[in-house]
């Protein structure tokens, strides 16, 4: 995947990765169970989250130019959540085709959640347990298909699946469209990734079967996702132009009552975040006339049916959780991702608004999807 | 009398969804511009616009990409007057419900 190394790098360095400050190499870990021995890398006891992941990505950096094979070994290791392995998976890549092997070692590690679990190497007493569909999506600026193909192979694959004709609708329509706007808003190549997989849970007293949808969709182009939009109206000379659009009206009426809850948590960049996801509100570079869709997509089908616990887009070092306590009802197309769901007046709850220890130069969405027959 | 243009719209064989508001919009320059916009001053004209069978599912964008001139050109209330969308592949959408992804 293109960019894979601003990931690791901005990981390593800090986000400004062109000013090479100190490695962030000594930071503490709560581990059980750490061993680091050159070029292996050993973690029991543990789960594969973003503080272990970015612990990673700084070794990894360190064995860089010294070693041709590293070897990570994760003993009894959960993993609660998929992008992290995905990232891994993505890092791991980026090394073989830089000419660096990885072998990832698995004992006893699982995907878990709160309504799943599934063995990570796929297979159980020779059966095996989940589907996966990995697409990179390419950027190219004459070819606009990809999200045609994504959601056509989704559809697909999902309704063969038995996840149902609505819900594969759906899911591919989410995936399409966050694909769409990585390739254009991004302007870099695009990771989706959809892993499937069924299970018969104990549930309301009897067994029933439950299929989880876990889609990932990421990019690491360096433009973070409320950019394009903080662009739009903040840094490019048309500014003004684009502020006469129908809809500004929204974001500096917004902007008015959000400055005043500005922090270290919660700034400008993160207010054009938050907008991002409003009805209607697009940073395509031109005036709007019928735009700004996709995440207004996302965050219906968010509401519908994934658990939202489990659902967060991470751009940067922000990461916004779907959770449903701040999805309640969103207003002429507007949603708060606050208890009183209100845009215009009310910043993010910031407990669901969070920052991270793993930075992704650009937007990773999580979603999990779970249907029960 | 009002006259029906008839705009078909060709994809790869291999898709069965349209998607993207970039995609939509290259349909639209490549597949459909020359016919609509000679025609779309006339306001006696309506336009069908026929996605072929293969496509059984789309996502709203598409469409918004694909009408972002003509709604440049005569209004969101004049396009979904003057276009319908005909698309036998599409089950339970009628074109009012597709047209309804052009928001104002």
């Amino acid at each position: 995947m293109l960019n894979m190394e601003n990931l690791i790098k901005a990981n390593v360095f800090g986000k400004d990765a062109g000013n090479r400050e100190d490695i962030r190499i000594n930071k503490k870990l709560p581990f059980v169970d750490k061993h680091i021995l050159l070029n292996y890398y050993y973690i029991k006891d543990y789960c594969l989250d973003e503080k272990v992941l970015q612990d990673i990505i700084v070794w990894i950096y360190t064995c860089m130019g010294k070693y041709k094979i590293l070897t990570i070994e994760l003993e009894n290791v959960i993993y609660d959540n998929r992008l992290c392995y995905v990232i891994l998976e993505c890092i791991v890549e980026y090394l073989a085709y830089s000419g660096i092997n990885v072998n990832i070692i698995l004992k006893n590690t699982k995907y878990t959640n709160s309504n799943i679990n599934t063995i990570i190497d796929g297979v159980t007493k020779g059966r095996k347990v989940y589907e996966r569909y990995r697409k990179i999506a390419k950027y190219n600026a004459k070819e606009n298909t990809y999200s045609s193909i994504i959601m056509s192979d989704l559809c697909f694959l999902l309704k063969a699946y038995g996840v149902g004709e609505e819900n594969s609708f759906r899911i591919a329509d989410v995936a399409a469209e966050l694909t769409g706007n990585a390739l254009e808003h991004g302007r870099s190549d695009c990771l989706i990734d959809c892993m499937y997989t069924k299970q018969r849970v104990e549930y309301g007293g009897d067994k029933k079967e439950i299929k989880w949808i876990s889609l990932i969709v990421m990019n690491v182009s360096g433009i973070l996702l409320g950019d394009p939009l903080y662009i739009k109206y903040e840094v490019c000379k048309e500014r003004e132009k684009y502020k006469e659009e129908e809809n500004y009206p929204i974001i500096s009426e917004a902007y008015k009552y959000h400055q005043r809850d500005f922090s270290e948590k919660y700034g400008k960049r993160d207010f054009y975040l938050i907008s991002s996801f409003q009805d209607r509100i697009t940073g395509r570079r031109e005036i709007a006339y019928t735009g700004g869709t996709g995440l207004t997509t996302l965050i219906g089908s968010a509401k519908m049916d994934s658990n939202n616990s489990e659902c967060y887009v991470h751009s940067g070092n922000k990461k916004l959780i779907f959770n449903r306590n701040i999805l309640g009802g969103e207003r002429d197309g507007l949603v708060g991702f606050n208890i009183r769901n209100e845009f215009i007046h009310y910043i993010p709850d910031l407990n669901y608004y969070v920052n991270s220890p793993l930075y992704i130069p650009g937007t990773a969405y999580n979603l999990n999807y779970f249907i029960r027959s | 009398m009002k006259n029906r243009i008839a705009v078909r719209l060709n994809f790869e064989k291999t898709l069965s969804a349209v998607a993207g508001n970039p995609n939509g919009r290259e349909a639209y320059d490549n597949q459909a511009k020359e016919i609509v916009e000679n025609g779309i001053k006339d306001e006696t004209n309506m336009f069908d616009i026929i996605i072929p069978e293969q496509i059984t599912s789309y996502s709203g964008s598409f469409f918004q990409g694909f009408f972002f001139n003509p709604v440049r050109i005569i209004g969101v209330s004049n396009v979904k007057k003057r276009f319908s969308i005909i698309a036998p592949g599409i089950k339970n959408e009628t074109s009012e419900a597709i047209m309804a992804h052009i928001k104002p």
